[in-house]
């Protein structure tokens, strides 16, 4: 026996190195580098790939599934025998024996063990999941004929089919639905958890630990360790949500008064400008860093009634309406980019006078709070939606004087150095104005250099506003704050604070709570438990809480540090932390916690958990009905987010910085993601089919995207409306689908290029199911030639004469080579680019090398480019199907599918593409499943 | 400003030895003007160059380093890959460090940043990274802590624990009705649960260990207004010293933040906020203002390491000459978002310096930014070989 188990093989590869998928911000997509076989310095001619034709099982594009499911339809389900002894081995029975020592062993003995592989055993041990493993990976190269090779004997029909009835019976016998390890809470659920516990917004702390480990989805009870660093961060966040809930008492503030001298004024950008020791605001719009001013000292420790007395003037007033002041509190550790309309008004001034005026009344300020100045009717106004009244303002300005248009000109003619932001361009306005050589030979409103001018600055308003300002500063108009003085509090007030406080304790209380009676402190303790366990408490758990908070006032603390503790121990009980407890098929609420965290990745609400009290969520229907109600309905939806950014990588995209020369900014990466998110949310929604996910005849889109990257007519597009809409696609072209989408060629590639061997594998991994095994180590990667001499297809050529190579590659790379007229932010080309510079030293490509995106996939299907790809993809569908449905049940279930359960999915699969294929259908079916109910 | 005089805790060391006993790792994120800090000579006689200039009176007491980096990919993103080596989110140089030689002191390690932190720097073992301490209040209440805070302190911990001993019993009761696999994972959570009641316990016996006294003073507000951020420098840095001469700490690391604030220098208000000059495409104007704020920067870098010279250890030296402390950053030309070329300063420590040491980057076998974290470790008197991507040292060249 201890010999036999030294062989049981723990690893099979025929691999490649790790170099291959390596990147420089994620484990799984390369950077610039390709892989080439090792022995590759001698060229040797190419070796033709198999033709799948001449196998005995049919594999034809006809075929729309993996080949070990044509397995379970032709084997009837066995039914499933109790595995007693796990772990001991079972004897190989003699007929199986015959097959190997005739077909396999002159490879795979225990001496040669070609790829690794050896498959001279007596005995294997089923129970080991090593074993199971090992045994599946030679079913699956039995049937899909890659084994044994064309040029070896071959088996006959017969003799195949025994031997994967054989490993069909013996893997269905080994395999047990289930497998779901115990599942503490991930990051996003501990935070919904919160949230609908307390009914509170709550984040995370910064540096609160990630849920590290390299699975793909972050619900993997292997992956989801506890950590002592992360205990201590989970008792540190419970104590300060006890902190936020009960607080401590706090003493009595006292009142002071405090001034505000004009340089403790904030200036953020072009937002003022201190002359004359006073603060001039001259200009406004939404963001409050941009156009406001704010004490740069002054912190509110209580909340409170406070007395503000504001020093205010006019300064060079063009009219003789009054300076509108706008006095706002705003939170001094929130965001500085805050709407100035988001913020609560404390009072508003009318400011007429040119000489200081004190204006003074009484606010509510609260804790963490501070007082803003805004000019709320200033004639200078940056937004975009007032760029008319600011081209308006510019050209009064231009028509009263004719250098100081001449200057503007010039100002913009010479901008090659970038510098004019700001005071520096006022300057340079005045400069050029006092200068001898000023040509004003454009400077009338009518000329073209002023059309241009006027045209500019309402392109770019807050560049312009930003210089101008610095005229107004210095020559009116402007309004003028001379000082504060913050007197308070003169008495308290409840603050936000205060009143989220109160109202999440009488959440947890219940209404006319009595502490000191008893019965009604252990009813609340019931509810309370059971709404963080997820599950009714057993009376001894109520117990210990009760017993906790009765000895602690015991020692003299006051009810509410009791509960302050009672919540301090609750959120770091295992029975709040750790999800799914019993073994077998899951109870009531441990299936209310699985449904409502896959689909809506928080608790059970209430519903769920009164229908798990009544002992009716198992009925399917009542589950059916309850999936439906619970299914995301947009992108907004974080089981939306969650799932598709991993499931197809788009959460790399954070990490990705495109090219520059790539032109995407910020808000097409952020949009390309809200993409992919209300593409799948409209897959759920609407039922669609599968086919739909790889040729839909429509997606989302901003309109910059969709002409810049997508290259479609964007007539009908509103240019100025920068959201989401959705447009129609033809279904056989380049774009539209998963494989079209611009977030995830983005995320398939690096922000610079493209690898054709990491999207391979990727497409293998995550569209087809059937990622190949990693790479050997000792194989080194190499470079891509940046000069653009070879292409990436001449780099790879070395995989189709390296036998050991292409056993992999003849599968990546046709799919990665389909990908390569996709650039790295998914923009069509049709030639790799040559970069150089112009004279000015700005890149400009240039054609390079034409892209051959043609290929043979491994069932012999030659593809000339993405759109063949796609219509292969669609006419096996059900490869796709699974793939997704087992990623789904990964993320649901919280552990890759086993062999039964895999197989089971495959039964959903197929009998949902004889319902019409929805996808909102398949995901109702999963959470049907055997699979899904069972831990 | 002067620093209150403090009776050193350290008086258990033996005879001084040439080992250095304290780190100091400072990062600035938008880095720093390259040609205005790098000498134009390499070697000892080199000619002070514009940003050196506030530390000159430290020539021989510093080493200035021009062409290493981590050989890391660029842009913002990759600004953590300072202390981390080629990838980010290893473990950070501080952190090994603190690894070794923090655990003695009351705070094993300290991240602290001036401004608000759009990056991390220090990152766990676990790839954990580390908050800082915005907030110079929060910082000093953490070093010198007033009674009613520790009477808080003391509570929580006490009544904390009975909260842990009221989850444990429950989590054995659950531990016995678990499957086997279930109750194998539920070790790490009785594993962890054991590290926090460590924690606690270390933190309740220290409640009556002496607290350090001091006179220094913060203003009455936190500077966390975005054009305070030099304010909050020159406080953190006074609290730093403080931490260190008081043996609060042997290992810290300061970020220096760089966001929109429009600062005002000697009276004057610059012309565009700090982010938008460091990417100053050269135009001389925004150079020169870059400049100004990077040479506020290396002003309070030279009041911190004055004050380190002028205190001194349990034996008298100067605290400088065994701490080391690292000027640098993962940023090498934030005009370009390039990370290579890392302008880096190394300063006391008990190294032999007063050099410019250039390192041609293009030569194959060029050292490192890595290889001299290695020699710095080995200076602090650990065993270590490798860091990251480097697996030789500087000790050739600084020593």
């Amino acid at each position: 026996m201890k010999k036999r188990a030294s062989q049981t093989p723990t690893e099979i590869s025929i691999t490649c190195s790790a170099d291959h998928y390596e990147t420089a911000t994620g484990p799984r997509v390369a950077t610039g580098r390709y892989c080439q076989a090792s022995a590759s310095q001698t060229p040797t001619k190419p070796v033709q790939p198999t033709a799948s034709s001449e196998v005995p099982i049919d594999l034809s594009a006809k075929m729309k599934t993996p080949p070990w499911i044509h397995l379970s339809r032709r084997f009837a389900l066995l039914p499933l025998l109790c595995c007693t002894a796990l772990h001991a081995a079972e004897r190989v029975p003699e007929r199986s024996t015959e097959f190997l020592t005739v077909y396999c062993l002159d490879c795979h003995d225990a001496a040669t063990a070609e790829g690794e592989v050896n498959l001279a055993f007596s005995d294997i041990a089923w129970g080991t999941e090593a074993a199971r493993h090992h045994w599946e990976r030679v079913l699956n190269v039995l049937a899909a004929g890659a084994m044994p090779p064309k040029d070896s004997t071959q088996p006959d029909v017969a003799e195949r089919s025994a031997m994967l009835q054989w490993l069909d019976e013996s893997l269905t016998k080994h395999s047990k639905t289930g497998g779901t390890v115990l599942r503490r809470l991930n990051r996003d659920e501990y935070r919904y958890s919160i949230r609908r516990l307390f009914g509170m917004s709550f984040e995370l702390p910064d540096g609160f630990p990630q849920d590290t480990g390299d699975q793909q989805f972050d619900t993997i009870g292997d992956r989801l360790i506890l950590s002592p660093p992360l205990m201590n961060a989970y008792a540190d966040v419970a104590s300060d949500i006890a902190d936020e809930i009960f607080s401590p008492v706090r003493p009595a503030p006292v009142s002071t008064v405090r001034n505000v001298t004009p340089d403790e004024l904030v200036i953020s950008y072009s937002s003022g400008s201190v002359r004359e020791n006073a603060m001039r605001l001259a200009s406004k719009c939404s963001p409050m860093m941009r156009s406001c001013t704010w004490p740069s000292k002054v912190e509110i420790t209580d909340s409170g009634l406070y007395r503000l007395r504001i020093d205010a003037s006019t300064f060079r007033p063009v009219s003789t309406d009054p300076m509108l002041l706008k006095v706002l509190a705003s939170d001094v550790s929130g965001k500085d980019s805050v709407n100035v309309n988001s913020l609560r008004l404390l009072k508003q001034v009318k400011v007429l006078q040119q000489e200081a005026t004190t204006f003074e009344f009484e606010a509510k300020l609260y804790e963490g709070q501070t007082v803003v100045f805004h000019y709320a009717n200033a004639p200078l106004n940056s937004d975009r939606a007032a760029k008319e009244s600011l081209q308006a303002w510019f050209q009064s300005k231009f028509e009263s004087d004719p250098r100081y248009l001449a200057a503007w000109q010039q100002l913009t003619q010479d901008d090659s150095r970038g510098g004019f932001r700001g005071g520096l361009g006022w300057q340079r306005v005045k400069y050029f104005m006092a200068g001898d050589e000023l040509d004003i030979s454009q400077a009338t409103i009518g000329s073209d250099a002023t059309k241009k001018l006027l045209k500019a600055i309402a392109g770019n308003p807050v560049l312009y506003t930003e210089t101008i300002a610095y005229d107004s500063f210095e020559n009116g108009p402007a309004l003028e704050i001379h000082g504060m003085e913050i007197e308070g509090p003169l008495s308290r007030v409840d603050g936000p604070r205060d009143t989220t406080r109160k109202k999440i304790q009488s959440g947890i209380l219940g209404a006319d709570f009595d502490p000191d009676n008893e019965k009604q402190v252990r009813n609340m303790l019931t509810g309370f438990l059971s709404g963080a366990f997820r599950r009714p408490v057993q009376p001894e758990i109520v117990d210990g809480f009760q017993q906790l908070l009765k000895q602690h006032q015991a020692g003299g603390q006051s009810f509410e540090q009791g509960m302050h503790l009672v919540l301090r121990a609750a959120l770091i009980s295992p029975r709040f932390l750790y999800r799914e407890m019993t073994e077998g098929p899951l109870d009531e609420y441990d299936l209310a916690s699985r449904l409502a965290f896959f689909l809506t990745s928080h608790p059970p609400d209430e519903k769920l958990f009164t229908l798990a009290k009544q002992g009716k969520l198992r009925d399917v229907r009542t589950l059916r009905a309850q999936a439906l109600r619970l299914m995301p309905r947009d992108q907004a939806a974080p089981m939306v987010r969650r799932f598709t950014g991993q499931w197809l990588d788009t959460d790399r995209l954070e990490d990705i910085m495109p090219d520059p020369r790539l032109k995407f900014s910020e808000e097409d990466q952020r949009r390309s993601r809200q993409e992919v998110k209300m593409f799948f949310a409209e897959m759920v929604k609407q039922n669609l089919p599968m086919t739909d996910f790889v040729s839909p005849d429509f997606t989302f889109t901003s309109a910059g995207i969709a002409k810049n990257i997508y290259g479609l007519n964007t007539d009908a597009y509103d240019p100025k409306n920068k959201s989401m809409q959705r447009v129609t696609l033809p279904r056989d072209g380049r774009y539209g689908g998963i494989l079209g989408q611009a977030a995830v060629l983005m995320a398939t590639a690096n922000g610079v290029d493209t690898q054709p061997v990491v999207r391979g594998v990727w497409v293998l991994e995550n569209i087809l199911g059937d990622p190949p095994p990693p790479p050997p180590k000792a194989v080194p990667a190499i470079t891509p030639d940046t000069a653009g001499a070879k292409t990436p297809r001449e780099l790879l050529a070395a995989h189709a004469t390296e036998d050991s190579c292409a056993a992999c590659h003849r599968k990546i790379d046709p799919i990665g080579f389909a990908l390569e007229n996709f650039d790295a932010v998914g923009r069509w080309r049709n030639h790799y680019p040559v970069w150089s510079k112009d004279e000015k030293g700005r890149p400009v490509s240039s054609t390079g090398a034409i892209i051959d995106s043609s290929g043979q996939l491994p069932d012999g299907t030659s593809i000339a480019d993405i759109v063949d790809l796609k219509r292969w993809v669609t006419n096996n569908i059900d490869q796709f199907s699974q793939c997704l449905a087992e990623k789904l049940m990964t993320y649901a279930t919280g552990h890759k599918p086993n062999y039964v359960e895999r197989k089971e999915i495959a039964a959903i699969v197929e009998r949902n593409y004889e319902t019409g294929n929805g996808f909102q259908d398949l995901i109702v079916a999963l959470v049907l499943s055997e699979t899904f109910r069972t831990k | 400003m002067a620093l209150p005089m403090l009776e050193s805790l350290a008086a258990e060391d033996s005879a001084p030895d040439s080992t250095a006993k304290r780190l100091v790792c400072i990062g600035g994120y938008l880095g720093f003007h390259q040609k205005s800090i790098y000498p134009r000579q390499a070697g000892r006689d080199y000619e002070m160059s514009p940003l050196l200039h506030p530390i000159a009176e430290h020539r021989n007491d510093f080493t200035i380093f021009s062409g290493l980096d981590h050989r890391a990919p660029n842009g913002h993103g990759a600004w953590s890959n300072y202390l981390c080596g080629q990838n980010p989110e290893s473990e950070s140089l501080d952190q090994i460090v603190a690894g070794q030689i923090g655990q003695g002191s009351r705070f094993p390690s300290m991240q602290l940043t001036a401004g608000k932190a759009s990056r991390s720097m220090s990152f766990t073992r676990q790839g954990i990274a580390l908050p800082m301490i915005q907030r110079p209040s929060v910082l000093y209440r953490k070093l010198f802590a007033s009674a009613d805070d520790r009477a808080h302190t003391e509570y929580l911990l006490k009544s904390g624990r009975s909260a842990l001993d009221l989850v444990l019993a429950d989590a054995q009761r659950l531990q016995r009705k678990v499957s086997r696999r279930d109750a194998d994972k539920l070790s790490e959570y009785f594993h962890s649960v054991r590290d926090v009641e460590k924690r606690m316990a270390r933190q309740l016996k220290g409640i009556d260990d002496p607290i350090p006294q001091t006179d220094y003073r913060l203003p009455n507000y936190d500077p966390v207004a975005p054009n305070l951020m030099l304010e909050a420098e020159t406080l953190m840095y006074d609290l730093l010293a403080l931490a260190l001469q008081t043996e609060s700490t042997r290992v810290a690391a300061m970020f220096l933040a760089g966001l929109g604030q429009v600062f005002t220098i000697d009276g004057e208000t610059l012309q565009a906020g700090y982010h938008a000059l460091s990417h100053h495409g050269n135009d001389p104007d925004k150079v020169r203002d870059l400049v100004k704020v990077e040479l506020e920067h290396m002003k309070c870098f030279n009041h911190f390491l004055t004050q380190l010279k002028t205190s001194t250890d349990a034996h008298g030296r100067p605290l400088l000459d065994s701490t080391i402390v690292m000027l640098g950053t993962g940023m090498g030309d934030a005009s370009r978002h390039a990370n290579d070329n890392l302008p880096t300063i190394v300063v006391g420590g008990g190294f032999r310096h007063g050099q410019h040491i250039s390192v041609d980057r293009t030569q194959p076998a060029a050292p490192l930014l890595g290889d001299l974290f290695i020699t710095m470790m080995q200076k602090l008197g650990l065993e270590e070989e490798s860091f990251s991507n480097a697996h030789r040292n500087l000790n050739h060249l600084f020593s």
